[in-house]
C-alpha cells in the first residue's frame, strides 16, 4: 500500500507518477516524461537552500561590518566610515536617536535575522513541536522586516548620486556597502526560501498517521 | 477510489537518477566566502604602515581628520593622538597609504602645516579651509621605522630642489625667520632654511638655500646683508633710503651682491660660511679681516658720535667706533670717556697683517699721527674721528694698557677756539682791572708822572693784549673779538635749529609717535582680520549649511 500511496506531479509537464519508496543516498527523482526534477514534500530542499543562503549572509556580514560603507567628505576633509563608526559619529554629534536607528537597523536587525532564521531551521530539522504558533509569528516578522534593512543601502546609493560637489562635499560608496547589501538580499532570500509549513510538517505527519 | 486505482496503475514509475553533487545553492555561500576573503584581504593588503610621530603640540591636529600629505596628495591620516609618558610631547598615530609605506625610510620627516606668512606672501592658505595637515617627506633610504620625531616647521625646500646651501654668521637673528627670502638684485633666489645659536659664540648661524642657477653668483667675496626693514641713512653726503622689498620689510630677508670693483673670486662651494652684514651700507665697506683695537680719550664732548661712527684718514674711512663708555677714576674722581675704535690697517697697505699693522701704526704715531674729533655736518652734528699727521705735535706713543692700547689724541681747531677766546678775555680783563685799580687808587690826580705811568701801563697792557691776540692769527687781529662774539651768536642759532630738527626726527621715531602707532594699528588689524577668517572657516567646517542659511 505504501508503495503506491505517494503520487507525484511534475510541475513542468503535469505528468503524474508513482514516487519511488526506496531512494538511496544521492538518488533523486525525475519526471519520467519531461525529465524535470520532482520531489516529495519531505524531500523539499528548502532547508538546505535556506542554510546555504544564511551561511553566505553570515560570511558577508563580516566584511559588511569591517569595511567602510560610505565616505563623506566636507570641505576636503572626511573619512570612510564603517557602520559602527558612522553610528559612533552620530552619537558624538549628539544625534543619539539617529545613532540608535542606524545601530538597530544596520547591525542588530541583520544579526537578529541571521539568528532567528538559524533558530527556525534548527527547530525544523529537530522536528520540534515547541510553540509552533510563536515560531510562525517569528518567521512572519522576520520576513516582513527583511526588506527594511535595505533602507541603508538606498540611502548610500542616493547620497552618492546626489552629493557630488567635488571638494565642497562628496559622498562615496565603499565596498562595505556592497557586502552589506548582499547580506540584506541573502537574508531576504533565505527568509523567502524557508518553507513555513515545514514548521507544521511534524504535526501534519502525525495527524495523517493517526 | 477505484478510478483512481485504475488510473494509478497506468501511471509510470518515477525515474530515479543518481546525483552525487550537492545542491548548486551551496555555490552561493562559497562565492560569499571567496568574496569576503578577497575583500578583507584587499583591505588588509592596502593598509599601509602605522607610524607614531612625536610633536610638541597638537595644535591643529585632529584625530581621524588631519591628513598626511606628500606633494599635496593625501597619503595618510592621523588615527589617534596621545600624550607621551612624560607629558612632554604628543604622539600622533598615523596610518599611511600602502604606496607611501613602500617608500618610507628612516630619514622620513613629518611636519605640521599651518597657515603662515612666508616668502610668497601667505603659505598654507588652503589650511584655513581644510584645517592643518601634516606634511611628509618619505626620505630616501628604505629602512622601515615606526617612530619619528615631527618638526614644527615645514622644510622650506622641496627635497628634490637643486641648489646650494650656505651659512651666514650674524650677531643676532633680527626679524629673520625660516622661509625669509634671499634676494639677488631684488630677485628672490632662495630662502633661509634654518637658524641656530652657535654654542661657543654669542652669534647666530643662518642656513641659506640658494636655488639653481643663482648659486653661481655667490662668490668668495660676495657680501650678504640683512635686507630686513628700511634703511635710512643721513650723513654728510645726504639722506639715503633703501628697501629690498615689502615682504622683506615684514618678515625679514637677506640680500647678496658682489661689490663692484671687487674681484669675485671663485664660485663658492656648498656649505661655505659668510658674514651677514647689518645693512647694505656696511656690506659695501671694504672688508679686511685685520682689525686693530685702540682706545681714545677726547677732552671735549663726544656728542654727535656713536657706535659705528667712522674713523677717517684724509676723508677715507679706515675704521669705526666700536664702543663709547664712561669711566671714573675712584681716587681722583676724574671722569673720562674712553672711545674704543677698530682700525683696519690694510686700508693703508693690503699686505699688512695684525703684527706688522700694529708696528706701522706705532711708527705713524711717532711721526705725528693723532686722532681728533671732527664735525662732519653742522646739520646733524655728526662727528667722526680723524687721524691726521700733526705738524710738530708733543711727542706721544701708543700706550699699551690692560685691555686696549691707547691712541694719542689732540684737540681740534674748532675745539681750541673757545679756549683762545677765553684767554684773550682773561688778559683783557686783567688789563682793565689794572686800569681800574689805578684810577681808584687816587694816584691819577696826584701827579702827571703818575698819568704817564698809567699811560705807559695801559700801553703795556694793550701791547700784552696784542701779543696774546697775535698768537691766534696775525691777520684776524683787529676783528677777532667781534668775530668771536659773532661766531658764538651764529653757533647758538645754528644749534637751536639743529635741536629743532632733531626734535622732529625724535618725535617721528619715538616709541609713542603716530607713525609707530599707525604701524602697530595696521598690524593689529591684520591679525584681527585673519582671526575672523579663521573663525569663519571653523564655523563653515562645523556647519557648512551656514553658508546658505547663515549662522
Amino acid at each position: 500500500m505504501a508503495e503506491h500511496d505517494a503520487l507525484l506531479q511534475c510541475r513542468v509537464c503535469g505528468c503524474l507518477s508513482h514516487a519511488s519508496t526506496q531512494l538511496k543516498r544521492f538518488e533523486v527523482m525525475h519526471c519520467p516524461r519531461c525529465g524535470a526534477r520532482v520531489k516529495l514534500a519531505q524531500q523539499s530542499n528548502s532547508v538546505e537552500v535556506t542554510w546555504a543562503l544564511l551561511i553566505a549572509a553570515a560570511i558577508l556580514y563580516i566584511p559588511a561590518n569591517m569595511l567602510p560603507i560610505m565616505s563623506v567628505y566636507m570641505l576636503g576633509a572626511g573619512q570612510p566610515d564603517t557602520i559602527i563608526t558612522g553610528a559612533y559619529h552620530l552619537l558624538e554629534a549628539g544625534q543619539w536617536p539617529l545613532a540608535l536607528i542606524v545601530f538597530v537597523a544596520s547591525i542588530v536587525v541583520p544579526l537578529l535575522k541571521l539568528f532567528t532564521l538559524s533558530f527556525l531551521l534548527i527547530s525544523i530539522q529537530r522536528r520540534s513541536r515547541w510553540r509552533q504558533h510563536d515560531r510562525m509569528r517569528l518567521y512572519r516578522i522576520t520576513e516582513y522586516v527583511g526588506r527594511w534593512s535595505m533602507v541603508d543601502v538606498f540611502v548610500i546609493a542616493i547620497l552618492t548620486g546626489l552629493v557630488q560637489f567635488g571638494n565642497l562635499a562628496r559622498v562615496d560608496a565603499n565596498l562595505g556597502s556592497l557586502s552589506f547589501a548582499a547580506v540584506v538580499v541573502l537574508t531576504m532570500f533565505a527568509a523567502r526560501t524557508l518553507d513555513e509549513h515545514l514548521i507544521w510538517d511534524i504535526t501534519r505527519q502525525e495527524e495523517s498517521h493517526t | 477510489m477505484n478510478d483512481n486505482k485504475g488510473l494509478d496503475d497506468n501511471l509510470p514509475e518515477v525515474e530515479v537518477r543518481e546525483q552525487r553533487w550537492p545542491s548548486p545553492v551551496w555555490l552561493i555561500p562559497l562565492a560569499a566566502l571567496l568574496i569576503s576573503f578577497w575583500l578583507l584581504f584587499q583591505a588588509w593588503y592596502q593598509r599601509g604602515p602605522i607610524v607614531t610621530v612625536q610633536f610638541s603640540s597638537a595644535e591643529g591636529i585632529e584625530p581621524g581628520k588631519t591628513e598626511v600629505r606628500y606633494k599635496a596628495v593625501t597619503v595618510g591620516k592621523v588615527k589617534k593622538l596621545k600624550l607621551d609618558n612624560e607629558l612632554k610631547y604628543i604622539e600622533a598615530i598615523i596610518e599611511l597609504n600602502k604606496e607611501i609605506g613602500r617608500h618610507l625610510g628612516s630619514d622620513a620627516s613629518f611636519w605640521v602645516v599651518r597657515p603662515r606668512v612666508n616668502r610668497s606672501g601667505v603659505s598654507g592658505l588652503g589650511t584655513l579651509f581644510s584645517g592643518s595637515y601634516i606634511g611628509m617627506d618619505p626620505g630616501t633610504d628604505n629602512d622601515d621605522q615606526s617612530f619619528y620625531k615631527g618638526a614644527e616647521r615645514p622644510p622650506v625646500i622641496a627635497p628634490a630642489e637643486d641648489g646650494k646651501r650656505f651659512f651666514l654668521i650674524s650677531d643676532s637673528l633680527g626679524s629673520m625667520d625660516v622661509g625669509a627670502p634671499v634676494f639677488y638684485k631684488q630677485l628672490q633666489v632662495g630662502e633661509v632654511i634654518d637658524y641656530e645659536l652657535l654654542d661657543n659664540q654669542d652669534r647666530v648661524q643662518l642656513e641659506l638655500f640658494i636655488r639653481a642657477p643663482y648659486f653661481q653668483y655667490v662668490h668668495e667675496n660676495t657680501r650678504f646683508w640683512n635686507a630686513s626693514g628700511v634703511e635710512l641713512n643721513m650723513n654728510s653726503t645726504g639722506a639715503e633710503f633703501r628697501m629690498e622689498s615689502l615682504i622683506s620689510v615684514l618678515i625679514g630677508g637677506v640680500a647678496f651682491e658682489t661689490p663692484a670693483g671687487v674681484a669675485g673670486g671663485e664660485v663658492s662651494k656648498q656649505g661655505d660660511t659668510f658674514v651677514l652684514h647689518r645693512n647694505y651700507a656696511s656690506s659695501q665697506e671694504k672688508q679686511y679681516a685685520t682689525r686693530l683695537y685702540y682706545v681714545m680719550y677726547f677732552d671735549g664732548s663726544v656728542r654727535g658720535m656713536g657706535v659705528g661712527s667712522a674713523v677717517e684718514f684724509q676723508g677715507i674711512p679706515i675704521g669705526k667706533v666700536e664702543k663709547i663708555d664712561l669711566k671714573m677714576d675712584k681716587d681722583s674722581l676724574a671722569v673720562r670717556v674712553p672711545v674704543l675704535v677698530s682700525i683696519q690697517p690694510q686700508y693703508f697697505d693690503e699686505s699688512l697683517t695684525k703684527e706688522t699693522g700694529e708696528i706701522a701704526m706705532r711708527k705713524l704715531v711717532e711721526k705725528g699721527m693723532r686722532a681728533k674729533l671732527d664735525t662732519v655736518s653742522f646739520l646733524t652734528g655728526q662727528k667722526v674721528i680723524t687721524l691726521s699727521m700733526e705738524t710738530d705735535p708733543p711727542p706721544a706713543t701708543i700706550k699699551a694698557t690692560q685691555f686696549y692700547s691707547e691712541f694719542p689724541t689732540t684737540g681740534t681747531a674748532f675745539e681750541e677756539l673757545p679756549f683762545i677766546a677765553t684767554d684773550i678775555m682773561i688778559s683783557l680783563d686783567e688789563t682793565l682791572a689794572g686800569i681800574n685799580k689805578l684810577v681808584n687808587s687816587g694816584k691819577l690826580d696826584k701827579t702827571v708822572d703818575n698819568l704817564n705811568k698809567v699811560l705807559a701801563e695801559a700801553e703795556q697792557a694793550v701791547k700784552a693784549a696784542k701779543e696774546t691776540l697775535k698768537t691766534v692769527d696775525k691777520d684776524t687781529l683787529p676783528s677777532v673779538t667781534n668775530d668771536v662774539n659773532k661766531i658764538s651768536q651764529d653757533l647758538s642759532n645754528t644749534m637751536q635749529k639743529i635741536q629743532g630738527s632733531m626734535g622732529q626726527l625724535d618725535r617721528l621715531t619715538a616709541q609713542n609717535s603716530p607713525t609707530q602707532h599707525q604701524l602697530q594699528e595696521m598690524l593689529e588689524e591684520v591679525t584681527a582680520a585673519s582671526r575672523a577668517l579663521r573663525s569663519l572657516t571653523e564655523t563653515l567646517q562645523r556647519q557648512p549649511s551656514a553658508l546658505l542659511r547663515g549662522k
